[in-house]
């Protein structure tokens, strides 16, 4: 069991940040796709990397880094 | 690993827009109908909503996958002294961002209970921000 969680901050004029913690590699990117999806899905993604994953890979993009998680 | 994900919100959903637009306390037309402008021409929207203010409408026009906002700026300009226009103006753009706001909202709540999440955590920063926080067990 692993606790999931997804931090959603909505701004003033309906833009969305989407911060998701404690899924691992593929899931965490397919997880939100669906809200992605109904908000329109112009998105921008920035991976960043707990203790424990492989330091220094910060700021490559998802295209590059699926098979790391 | 985690990620962030930035997001320039589309209406993409017409039930959530519904709902997003009832919970704010508007009344929602549904159509295929029209907005009149202030001369009386109208345009053909998917929905609507009145505005409080000398019953002026926004409506509502699905577009290559998204809603669009119709309201009739250049009506406004066309017809009103400028304190007036700036008035309206302000008023479209603040009923837009707040029919936005209220649609991601409803849209992260709808989605995300969807996949076994539940709101734990929700507030309005000072900002107008609103925050929501989400949990599952998996």
């Amino acid at each position: 069991m692993e606790c999931q969680e997804i931090e959603v901050l909505v701004a003033p004029d309906g833009n969305v940040r989407i911060h998701v913690n404690g899924v691992k590699g593929m899931e965490c990117a397919s997880l939100t796709e669906a809200l992605e999806q109904a908000l329109g899905g112009e998105t921008e993604r920035e991976l960043t990397w707990e203790a424990g994953d492989t330091p220094g890979h910060e700021g490559l993009s998802e295209h590059t880094t699926q098979s790391a998680g | 690993m985690s990620h962030l994900t930035r997001i320039r919100t589309k209406i993409a959903d017409r039930d959530m827009l519904v709902a997003a637009l009832r919970k704010l306390g508007y009344d929602v037309i549904e159509g295929p109908t029209t907005v009149r402008d202030v001369l009386l021409d109208t345009r053909p929207v998917d929905l609507k909503i009145s505005l409080p203010q000398e019953g002026r409408e926004i409506g509502f026009a699905l577009e290559n996958g998204s809603y669009t906002i119709v309201a009739d700026w250049w009506r406004v300009s066309e017809t009103s002294g400028d304190r007036l226009k700036r008035q309206l103006q302000e008023e479209i753009e603040e009923a837009t961002h707040r029919v936005r706001q209220q649609y991601a909202v409803t849209a992260t709540k709808e989605k995300l209970a969807e996949q076994g999440f539940d709101v734990v955590e929700e507030s309005t920063e000072e900002s107008g921000e609103v925050r929501l926080l989400l949990r599952r067990m998996a």
